[in-house]
């Protein structure tokens, strides 16, 4: 099932307000490429990361196609935040959420957003977690190992 | 505790739905049933869509705690959500599908904790999702 911010009330309301984030110029990137910044700390992508011990928080989402890209949050409202509906700009998705990444491994991953109302879609549809599973892993991600199995074993319920 | 419980629907309700979580991660869990309950009332009576569906994304945030919901406060909440079943808003019928999901998740070991008025009623809410893929589009 998609999952349709554009269309929404929300947006609008937020058009209103000036707190839509579609058009942001922030930095957004394909899982596949952040994966690699990580791997190479000399790499671009890897100075767009928010630094913490080597644990980073970031937004995804995962498009029609299964395409992942990802982006530090940004603050509603901002200049150039990066919010969920930045991703893909505006377009419906399969899965969106947040991913800690935690010395290069995915450590957690949830289907919190706001913008396209998934908060909970993991434990209620088998096919979420299924989707974030399989796309992730097309895109070169490690995930620790009870990761990989709390979603797995949310796959095949 | 009407007032608090009140507070916390509004504040839901005035936010950013971004701030959903956040909201109801500090409702204390002896509370959620009836916030619950009563946060449906509110997405049920409102006439303001983006406040209704807020309101209706505020519930389906709290069932992330949905051990701590009675099988008295799910029932009420359920047959509030029955007007939902006529909605044409194609984003307040995939938010009714996916908490009729998670209530249907958290009572399908204890059937008989709900009433049944409201268990026969779940998988109508449920099946909302079926006409999703075309009225999305």
């Amino acid at each position: 099932v998609l999952f349709d911010y554009h269309n929404s009330s929300i947006r609008t309301r937020r058009l209103e307000n000036g707190t839509d984030h579609c058009a942001s110029g922030g930095k957004r990137f394909a899982l596949h490429d952040l994966m690699e910044g990580l791997r190479q700390p000399a790499n671009s992508v890897a100075d767009q990361l928010v630094a913490d011990g080597g644990r980073h928080k970031y937004i995804y989402a995962v498009s029609e196609d299964q395409q992942v890209n990802v982006a530090v949050d940004g603050i509603r409202g901002t200049p150039d935040a990066v919010k969920h509906e930045s991703l893909f700009r505006n377009a419906p998705v399969l899965a969106a959420g947040e991913l800690i990444i935690t010395q290069g491994v995915v450590t957690h991953v949830n289907d919190h957003s706001g913008s396209y109302r998934t908060s909970n879609a993991m434990n209620d549809d088998p096919s979420y977690a299924a989707v974030v599973l399989a796309s992730f892993e097309a895109e070169g991600v490690s995930f620790t190992a009870e990761e990989r199995e709390r979603l797995r074993a949310l796959a095949e319920r | 505790m009407i007032t608090q419980l009140s507070s916390a629907v509004l504040e839901a309700l005035n936010s950013d739905v971004d701030e959903a979580v956040t909201i109801a991660q500090g409702i204390d869990a002896c509370d959620l049933g009836l916030v619950l309950f009563q946060t449906v009332a509110v997405a049920n009576a409102e006439l303001v869509p983006v406040r209704r569906l807020t309101a209706l994304y505020f519930a389906q945030v709290l069932l992330g705690r949905a051990e701590s919901i009675s099988a008295e406060c799910a029932t009420a909440a359920i047959l509030a959500l029955e007007p939902f079943l006529r909605s044409e808003v194609p984003h307040e019928r995939q938010t009714v599908s996916i908490i009729a999901g998670l209530i249907s998740r958290r009572f399908e070991r204890f059937p008989l904790d709900l009433d049944e008025s409201a268990w026969k009623l779940l998988p109508r809410l449920r099946s909302l999702r079926e006409s999703l893929a075309t009225a999305s589009r």
